[in-house]
């Protein structure tokens, strides 16, 4: 009985010519509509959650057909490691900065003290800024998620 | 809700949750299992909750079977009934002690749809979760949040803290798998 790991060791999917080919054409827009996701949460369903979800899962698209080596050039272990603390702290940063200006925790009416665009309007901009600290968040941990679990923890070799 | 559509959603929902339990090969199982989660994708759509629908699509049928694949390279592809082999005389041996859990899971199913009675009609503006909350957020959200989709004010504003120790559960499922299956020494 031969394991999907050794059919991959024979197969060597990264080599592939047409996937690589198409595959790079296809990162960019799922990029793309990974931040329309985010930004267009106010609007349209979405928001940061499942943005996060799909800009993390075009790494994970190019970790599979390039390699895990080649998706570490242009993220790095060590920035996805701050990436993903950064998620969080931007979220609770923005909480305890409404603290400071006056508000309750999370109060995002309280900011309208640094710029003053009114109250209402920074109630949307703060669940805007909340929501991008949710994509960055949710994506460098998606990713490592990936990461650790396709090399088996050893971080050199994906599927 | 038009009930012709739930009732064909649901039933490829059953064949799909039986499938997932039934199919032999880990790997049909993941694709089933993916499947599933594309029709529960499907039936939130159709009842109106377009961005339930939009994270299960995402996340339920689209990281997670990543996931499950990525694992699954990681271990053997066969479950073990196939490594033992079906005509294994321990297979079968211990199959009377299962009716134990098929009763249970019959007491269980029965009793929910007992509870199930107590629910208030689909969309019915007068039940009891409909009037508390829902009707200040649909009548004030969008005048005091300038944010035209609701569900966005009710998760990052008006629930809030939700949505950041959702963030933080996520950072610790992170940090769990990574520290139990991270091998020391080998940094990148």
């Amino acid at each position: 009985m031969r394991t999907l790991q050794q059919d991959a060791h024979i197969r060597m999917p990264w080599q592939d010519i047409i996937l690589q080919t198409s595959v790079r054409v296809l990162i960019p827009f799922i990029q793309l509509f990974g931040l329309y996701v985010i930004v267009h949460g106010h609007y349209s369903p979405g928001g940061g959650f499942q943005g996060g979800v799909i800009l993390g899962s075009a790494i994970i698209l190019m970790a599979l057909v390039f390699g895990l080596r080649a998706s570490m050039h242009y993220i790095s272990e060590n920035a996805n490691k701050t990436l993903s603390i950064l998620g969080p702290f931007v979220f609770c940063f923005i909480g305890a900065l409404c603290i400071v200006f006056g508000g309750g925790f999370l109060d995002y009416g309280a900011l309208n003290k640094i710029i003053p665009l009114g109250w209402n309007e920074w109630r949307s901009f703060g669940i805007f800024l909340v929501e991008l600290g949710v994509g960055i968040g949710v994506m460098s941990i998606m990713l490592r998620i990936y990461r650790v679990l396709s090399s088996g923890g050893t971080m050199d070799r994906g599927l | 809700m038009i009930w012709q559509i739930d009732l064909f959603l649901l039933i490829l929902v059953v064949i799909c949750g039986f499938g997932t339990v039934a199919t032999r090969g880990l790997l049909s199982s993941t694709i089933v299992f993916s499947a599933y989660s594309f029709l529960m994708c499907l039936l939130y759509a159709e009842m109106g909750a377009v961005d339930v629908a939009f994270t299960e699509a995402v996340v339920g049928a689209g990281i997670s079977t990543i996931f499950f694949i990525a694992a699954l390279f990681r271990s053997t592809r066969r479950s073990p009934l196939i490594i033992r082999g079906v005509d294994d005389p321990h297979h079968f041996k211990d199959q009377g002690l299962k009716l134990l859990p098929l009763g249970l899971s019959f007491i269980t199913g029965a009793l929910l749809f007992y509870g199930m009675a107590d629910f208030p009609r689909w969309g019915d503006p007068g039940s009891q979760p409909n009037t508390h909350v829902s009707a200040y957020y649909i009548k004030n959200a969008v005048r005091e949040t300038h944010v035209p989709n609701l569900v966005t004010a009710v998760l990052g504003d008006y629930r809030g803290y939700d949505t950041m120790f959702e963030l933080v559960v996520i950072y610790c499922a992170g940090v769990s798998v990574v520290s139990i299956l991270k091998q020391e020494g080998e940094e990148s």
